[in-house]
């Protein structure tokens, strides 16, 4: 670990972060927590002492070694091509150190290494589920520089749905790497076989086509994950929640959960289940669902443009040319045709040596068009600016695991569709509550309008301490 | 973390010699150097992270930036706070599972193995201790597994024995929690047979016969006869279990990750996840002091009550 | 109470189960109850060392083959090939050693202080000691995190072993076993050679303890070998992971790579059931002695 020796300095991003806050003014905080606690106090010496401490000179030019964290490996080759474009746009020379965590973990060592005063990544890739637990409080503001006014020409290019996750108060702490849209993934050979069409409008009429062949074939057109992982259990429901045009946070964060359309999703998913329409399985990318997919018993799944690399293509590769994707059956009473999920935001650590250096790095990756083109192309990842949309070369590439169609077409189609997401720092709480009531509401123990006011009663409960 | 305690009550049993001549000066500093390196360790990684913890849970704190003293804020919050309540009541109730079923089963196991003429009793003892040697995460990944609801083992082997969809054992709220007991049961069962076992191996022979005299039969000379000789053992396991399961934290946390909902939610967790997860420092070492100060006041009363009746 | 029984029943001197000879029928039913449950606790274990050399997709086959055919090492090899699992093992090992040393050391020497000293403020200090063992780590969990964090202590190597190096209970142990099993004149003895207080403790009383200090040891490896939530919170870097977390960053990946984590749980199990299956002896009889005898 390069150790990184914090030095105060002039240097502040041009968009003006507000001083870091200094140490003695927390020790005198703590101070006043009474004689005996204060003892306390005093032994935790400069607790806060270099909190937002970390301000050390940017280097401007030459070699610069990157501590660079991700959750997914395949970043790693990916950004080392990315580095040559920022060489070739900048005087840095760029060698690159790949740490890898857990999604949820990499968000927690960051902090940790925050805590610590060094240690901390120069480059981190955030996954947008993890990404949330930065916007409490001062965390994303202390530890991430604001890229709002490195985006050139690409501000207006850049979709906005995917900018505004990563965005607070104006200022931009991360690009995405991914537009992860949703589309609906169907094994067209077997829905040939059992006679169930392909080219459905509506989920009601898909629903109801599934309900038939589960009744005679066994088979399902889905899987909704009930497993223990919260996270991934209301991911399920978001999906088409949002396609619906409803939203777990509205633009303020503020809690949106109750709402017509969240009835009429959960209540669609519920009766889906109970028809057998529609299986349950511990999660989408889990060996249960691997499983179910093998042995033809789920023929179909909603779910975002990398499905097919991390889902699909390792879990059933005998399954190759097999299967399509087509846009979400609309819901009859509304909303669009495809939604998001996923996504990872690639942050740069302010006030450190290399920031300049991982701005220069991150803005190569996620601004050039090339490489939102080769991101497509070698990762199965949809470019993040309008415009890349209509590129003649991503639109002829035939998917050869969808038996040689041109998927990007289908996503050309949809891009203009897609809903926006805003994220709370309250997400990994109301993950939690959701998540219970919602396997209370597919089991059919409470109705949905319960489900959803009892989750919303628990999440208030909580996050009445949550002060950001 | 399975600190196993013991309950004789807090003071020094010791044959200590009368402190024999010679030496003086030399013996007088001397077991002071001997208890000191403990005792530094002690106060730097138990005593001050104590006082840290009480003087963090005064305040506000993300990790960066500036703690902010709040008071007593936090421990109002989690009085009120509804997360709070299902934690303590869930830990609660492992805790009541460890004391009340754990631990019964322990003694008689224990006392199954302690039949006379028993072949094989070391291999039956040294498999039941398996689980206490292996990673809580080993167990935990054997157990999801074995557990899923549709694909799982369990559930195939039911489904073809008695028809139905099998149960959920992770997804729904109360079959989670016994999920949790189970393991648990799994996990320490054998670890607490051994001292039921050596307890019972220690009992003296004749005060069975003196029962079989009286025309005790097994039932009547276990409650008259075992159980007052391991009292102190019984005093010590019960302890022991009410402690771990206090602070159980690696089996809702790898095997149902608190959930559904939060329905297997222990203490331990939430107080890794308000600091760890939600980045909520000082409430975190608030609900920290909370089960310090419920443990710490449990276990030393278990420690009076369970000792009195050992010292008539 | 006993009493009145015995003047009311004194014929018949009848056979027990549990203690005499038990009949034949009780004698199945405990053979096979035993057996079962001793199934009951193997079946996961092989059920997982089988499933291991099965393909990813094979895991959940029904009705499951003991045997997996087709049987494949690939998820070891994967694993090896794909992740630090060398060094995850090292610093497992390792800082579990030292852990394990540390805390023998200090127990003993804090041991041999009580058992065999009488000196001021021993019953006082002898109760802070023991009370020790009813604190959760959870409580001082984000204390100690953000101290060693702070102190830049948070270095694996030295982090790891931190909760592991003064167990209240080791001492308990220890003292209780040197007051049982060690005679004071052999101390005396020692002293009046002329022999330092050190010198006596170390040529004399520690030899002296080896059974168990030997049960000590297995229990504190096992302890911080297996531990889970502390090196949870304090690493960071992948290839300085232990290995539970090493296993734990496997078993929560997207694709949740189950083989790898099968095979890994398996390796992983090695050592800590050949350092137990070695000394089991000594691990159960010395950790039940001071409970039973104290």
């Amino acid at each position: 670990m390069a150790a990184q020796v914090p030095k105060f300095s002039r240097y502040r991003r041009p968009s003006g972060a507000p001083p870091p806050p200094q140490g003695p003014l927390s020790r005198r905080a703590l101070l006043r927590a009474g004689a005996g606690l204060g003892a306390a106090a005093a032994l935790t010496p400069g607790l806060a002492a270099c909190a937002g401490g970390q301000n050390a000179d940017p280097r401007a030019s030459g070699d610069v070694e990157l501590a660079f964290w991700t959750h997914d490996e395949a970043y790693a080759d990916f950004f080392e091509v990315s580095a040559e474009i920022a060489e070739r746009a900048s005087d840095f020379r760029y060698r690159l150190r790949l740490s890898r965590a857990g999604a949820e973990d990499l968000v927690t060592k960051a902090i940790a290494q925050a805590i610590a005063g060094r240690g901390t990544p120069d480059v981190a890739g955030f996954e947008i589920g993890a990404f949330p637990r930065l916007l409490r409080g001062v965390l994303a503001e202390e530890l991430l520089t604001d890229l709002s006014g490195d985006l050139g020409d690409a501000a207006d290019d850049l979709l906005p749905s995917r900018t505004a996750p990563f965005s607070r108060d104006g200022r931009l702490y991360a690009l995405d790497s991914d537009a992860p849209l949703v589309v609906y993934y169907y094994r067209e050979s077997e829905f040939e076989r059992l006679g169930i069409p392909t080219d459905l409008a509506t989920w009601e009429e898909l629903a109801e086509a599934g309900t038939r062949a589960h009744e005679r074939h066994g088979v399902s057109l889905g899987a909704v994950p009930v497993g223990s992982e919260a996270g991934v259990n209301t991911q399920g429901f978001e999906m088409l929640l949002l396609q619906r045009g409803g939203r777990f946070f509205d633009e303020d964060g503020a809690l949106a959960i109750e709402s017509p359309e969240a009835e009429e999703v959960l209540g669609f998913l519920a009766e889906g289940l109970r028809t057998g329409f529609l299986s349950s399985v511990a999660g989408l990318l889990h060996p249960p669902m691997q499983a179910a997919l093998k042995s033809g018993a789920v023929l179909g799944q909603w779910m975002a443009t990398w499905y097919r690399i991390y889902g699909l293509e390792p879990n059933v590769p005998e399954q190759a040319g097999q299967w399509r994707i087509r846009p979400l059956p609309a819901f009859r009473s509304g909303g669009v045709r495809t939604s998001f999920t996923g996504g990872t935001g690639f942050g740069v650590t302010r006030g450190k040596e290399n920031t300049l250096a991982g701005v220069e790095l991150v803005k190569a990756a996620y601004l050039t068009p090339s490489e939102q083109v080769r991101r497509f192309r070698d990762l199965g990842y949809l470019p993040t600016r309008r415009s890349v949309y209509e590129d003649p070369e991503l639109l002829a590439i035939p998917d050869e695991f969808c038996g040689g169609q041109p998927t990007f077409e289908v996503y050309r189609d949809l891009i203009d569709e897609a809903p926006s997401i805003h994220l709370s720092a309250d997400k990994s709480t109301l993950d939690t509550v959701l998540s219970g009531y919602l396997l209370q509401a597919y089991h059919g123990d409470i109705s949905p309008r319960e489900a959803l006011a009892r989750t919303a009663e628990d999440f208030r409960g909580q996050t009445r301490n949550s002060r950001d | 973390m399975t600190v196993p305690t013991t309950t004789p009550p807090p003071r020094a049993a010791s044959s200590e010699s009368p402190p024999p001549g010679g030496g003086g000066r030399r013996r007088m500093w001397a077991p002071y150097a001997f208890i000191a390196p403990f005792y530094v360790l002690y106060v730097l990684f138990m005593i001050v992270p104590i006082l840290v913890a009480c003087g963090l849970s005064l305040t506000e704190w993300v990790g960066l930036g500036t703690p902010k003293f709040v008071g007593l804020r936090n421990f109002l919050d989690l009085a009120r706070d509804t997360s709070f309540h299902t934690a303590l009541a869930n830990s609660t109730l492992y805790v009541l599972v460890s004391v009340f079923v754990v631990v019964p089963c322990a003694l008689l196991l224990a006392q199954a193995l302690h039949t006379k003429g028993l072949r094989a009793r070391d291999l039956f003892r040294v498999t039941f201790f398996v689980p206490m040697v292996l990673s809580p995460i080993v167990i935990a990944l054997v157990y999801s597994l074995l557990l899923d609801t549709q694909y799982g083992l369990v559930n195939s082997v039911l489904k073809a024995l008695f028809g139905g969809g099998g149960v959920d054992w992770i997804g729904d709220p109360d079959w989670a929690k016994s999920t949790v007991a189970v393991v648990v049961l799994w996990r320490w069962v054998g670890y607490l047979t051994i001292f039921f076992l050596a307890a019972l191996q220690a009992v003296p022979k004749d005060l069975y016969e003196a029962a079989e005299l009286d025309g005790a039969g097994a039932i009547r000379s276990f409650f008259t006869v075992t159980l007052p000789s391991i009292q102190p053992v019984t005093a010590f396991v019960v302890v022991t279990s009410f402690i771990g399961a206090a602070q159980l934290f690696d089996e809702p946390y790898l095997i149902t990750n608190g959930g559904p909902g939060e329905a297997t939610l222990s203490v331990a967790m939430f107080v890794y996840r308000a600091a760890f997860q939600r980045q909520q420092f000082g409430y975190a070492a608030a609900a920290g002091l909370v089960l310090f100060v419920v443990v710490f006041a449990v276990s030393q009363l278990l420690n009076r009550l369970l000792a009195i009746g050992r010292a008539e | 109470m006993s009493t009145r029984a015995v003047t009311r029943k004194t014929r018949e001197p009848r056979r027990r189960a549990g203690r005499g000879g038990m009949s034949r029928s009780g004698k199945v039913a405990l053979y096979s109850t035993l057996t079962v449950l001793l199934l009951i606790f193997v079946a996961p274990l092989v059920w997982a060392i089988s499933s291991s050399f099965k393909p990813r997709g094979d895991i959940f086959e029904y009705p499951p083959k003991l045997i997996p055919s087709p049987a494949t090492l690939d998820n070891y090899r994967t694993l090896l090939d794909t992740q630090p699992f060398w060094n995850w093992f090292a610093i497992s090992v390792v800082t579990a050693l030292l852990a394990t040393t540390v805390a023998v050391f200090v127990c003993a020497l804090a041991g041999y202080g009580f058992a065999k000293f009488r000196f001021a403020g021993k019953r006082v200090l002898f109760g802070v000691m023991f009370s020790s063992l009813s604190v959760p780590f959870a409580v001082i969990l984000v204390p100690l995190f953000i101290l060693v964090v702070k102190s830049g202590l948070s270095n694996p190597w030295f982090a790891l072993i931190v909760p592991w190096v003064a167990p209240a209970f080791g001492i308990f142990m220890m003292q209780q076993y040197i007051v049982q099993s060690i005679p004071d004149e052999i101390i005396e003895a020692a002293r009046i050679d002329g022999s330092s207080e050190f010198g006596t403790f170390w040529r004399v009383v520690l030899p002296l303890l080896r059974p168990s200090l030997g049960a000590l040891a297995v229990w504190q490896f096992l302890q911080s070998y297996n531990a889970f939530m502390w090196p949870l919170v304090l690493l960071s870097d992948v290839n300085q992971y232990t290995i539970p977390l090493g296993l734990n960053i496997l078993f929560r990946a997207e694709n949740r790579s189950y083989d790898l984590v099968m095979a890994g749980a398996v390796l992983a199990s090695v050592p800590t059931i050949l350092v137990f299956l070695l000394l089991r002896k000594q691990l159960l009889e010395g950790l039940s002695a001071g409970a039973v005898k104290g």
